[in-house]
């Protein structure tokens, strides 16, 4: 009988949405410049967990992976961003961008990534110059079909950090890194990407192919405002 | 298969359903789905608009290319499936030419009526690429006469053929450039380049079932597999309880698969051969 008809199809499961923090842990964060990113990130989470309830199609995933000298998973799952807690970083040594670069590359590829995700959010984090080939990190990013399509941003700490390199990271003309000088503005601008960048990510609607600029499909947000308050990195 | 000297007759079923997400956001449904049955075959066709910023009126460009594509594939029966040379003969079958460009200027010329009122406006190419743009929308569309499938796609959606052991086989083959939610679409410049027609002579072994769905039903699946497990699986819904109850199912089932899955719009077309469905011989 038509009543005992089961719906047709395998599971099904809401669009993955990875979200990736690439973090700066060189010798030259330590103090109050790891402390505030510790913090900032803590911060977003409750936040970042509002956007998800928000948009129950999109399966908001978080890891974390750090560079200083080397580089590594700091939050290796992709975790639920229900269960995602954040566990402080400590600083010291170079920064191998590159390297880290490298190893999101790795966890983009498909698979471990399947077609159907939703893009991408990657945020890079970092207040120095690369002492790696950072360039072969983004060159492997860049050719990773879900690289290219990420939602890449970045943040700058202080006033050596390398916009350039983080302009090339982000790669679109639109979109400049943004400035953290005190704590306040890392705090801001991280609650920023996690929330408005991440709700842009969860529902994006169809885009032409080759349209963007950016090569990636999501509709980036209003930038929040400039920071205000004493500069003091 | 199909019985030797019997026609094969066709029978259609349709829905659509709002995307979860939609329904949230308080957005309309911006698919669209049109189907006919004639003593010829029968002739279906599912759009998706785009729903970006840059084309909000996509639920009505939707509505106009599943319209155009009814119209223009309507004379195909007459025009295209001639009388056969010899039984069985693969020449009787003949795609005019030019038809993905008609089609599409069709859709072209519909917006321009309706952005411009009918009024005899004069707009450079940008200007008319920009109006287009607004309307933007994917079309996918399936001729099935007794002896040839026809089946165009432009844009993201799928087209499944499922035989009577429930495989599937996809007819076109999946577009590269069809990825992170990017798509060709009508609204583009020489967009009949980009749609992918595909004829396939099925006197001696038609598909039991074709599927048509916009992209939202797929996306909801945790995997291609589990996606294309819906092709045994309506047909054994079909065979057993025939097309009308699955038909009356499918808003159910399509509303789950959005609230579970994609939370886009979903609509799923359904074309059926009369004699696999439980009740439709008789008709």
């Amino acid at each position: 009988m038509a009543e005992d008809l089961q719906r047709p199809g395998g599971a099904m499961s809401s669009r993955p949405l990875h979200f990736i923090f690439i973090t700066d842990c060189s010798g030259s964060m330590a103090g109050d410049k790891i402390q505030a990113l510790n913090n900032a990130i803590r911060e977003a989470i409750p936040h970042m967990r509002e956007v998800a309830k928000d948009n129950p199609n999109a399966d908001v995933l978080v890891r974390s992976v750090k560079f200083s000298s080397g580089a590594g998973w700091h939050i290796d799952q992709p975790t639920p961003v229900d269960q995602f807690n954040w566990v402080n970083l400590i600083a010291s040594g170079v920064t191998d961008m590159g390297k880290a670069l490298s190893l999101v590359a790795q966890q983009l590829h498909i698979p471990p990534m399947n077609e159907r995700a939703l893009p991408p959010v990657l945020v890079l984090i970092s207040d120095g110059q690369p002492t790696d080939d950072y360039a072969a990190g983004l060159s492997a990013l860049l050719n990773e079909p879900w690289g290219k399509k990420a939602v890449r941003m970045a943040i700058a700490i202080g006033d050596d950090a390398d916009r350039d390199v983080l302009s090339e990271f982000i790669a679109n003309p639109e979109i400049q890194p943004l400035e953290a000088n005190n704590p306040e503005s890392l705090v801001q601008n991280i609650k920023w990407v996690s929330t408005a960048v991440l709700k842009a990510a969860s529902a994006p609607p169809s885009q032409l192919t080759n349209s963007s600029k950016s090569n990636n499909n999501v509709p980036i947000p209003q930038l929040p405002p400039a920071a205000t308050g004493p500069a003091v990195w | 298969m199909a019985q030797s000297g019997v026609q094969v007759k066709w029978r259609t079923a349709e829905c659509r359903v709002r995307g979860a997400a939609h329904k949230l956001k308080d957005k309309p449904c911006q698919d669209a789905v049109k189907a006919i049955e004639t003593p010829d075959g029968v002739i279906l066709a599912v759009a998706d608009g785009h729903g970006s910023e840059r084309s909000p009126n996509s639920a009505e460009g939707a509505e106009a290319a599943v319209d155009v594509a009814i119209e223009q594939l309507q004379p195909f029966f007459k025009n295209c499936c001639k009388p056969p040379a010899k039984p069985n003969s693969i020449e009787r079958f003949t795609l005019p030419d030019g038809l993905p460009r008609k089609i599409t200027q069709e859709w072209w010329s519909r917006i321009l009526f309706k952005e411009t009122s009918g009024e005899d406006i004069p707009l450079n190419e940008d200007e008319k690429n920009e109006i287009f743009r607004k309307y933007g929308a994917t079309l996918l569309a399936v001729v099935a006469s007794a002896e040839y499938l026809v089946i165009f796609q432009l844009g993201d959606g799928d087209v499944l053929l499922v035989d009577e052991d429930g495989s599937i086989n996809r007819p076109i083959e999946r577009d590269p450039r069809l990825f992170a939610d990017e798509t060709t679409s009508l609204c583009l410049p020489e967009a009949w380049l980009s749609m992918e027609v595909k004829s396939i002579p099925i006197s001696n072994n038609p598909p039991a079932l074709i599927l048509v769905s916009t992209d939202g039903y797929s996306n909801s699946f945790v995997s291609t597999e589990d996606f294309e497990q819906t092709g045994s699986d309506y047909l054994q819904a079909i065979r057993r309880d025939g097309l009308e109850a699955v038909s009356a199912k499918l808003e159910g089932w399509l509303n789950e698969a959005s609230e579970q899955g994609s939370g886009d719009d979903i609509t799923l077309g359904i074309i059926c051969r009369a004699d696999m469905a439980k009740g439709e011989t008789e008709r």
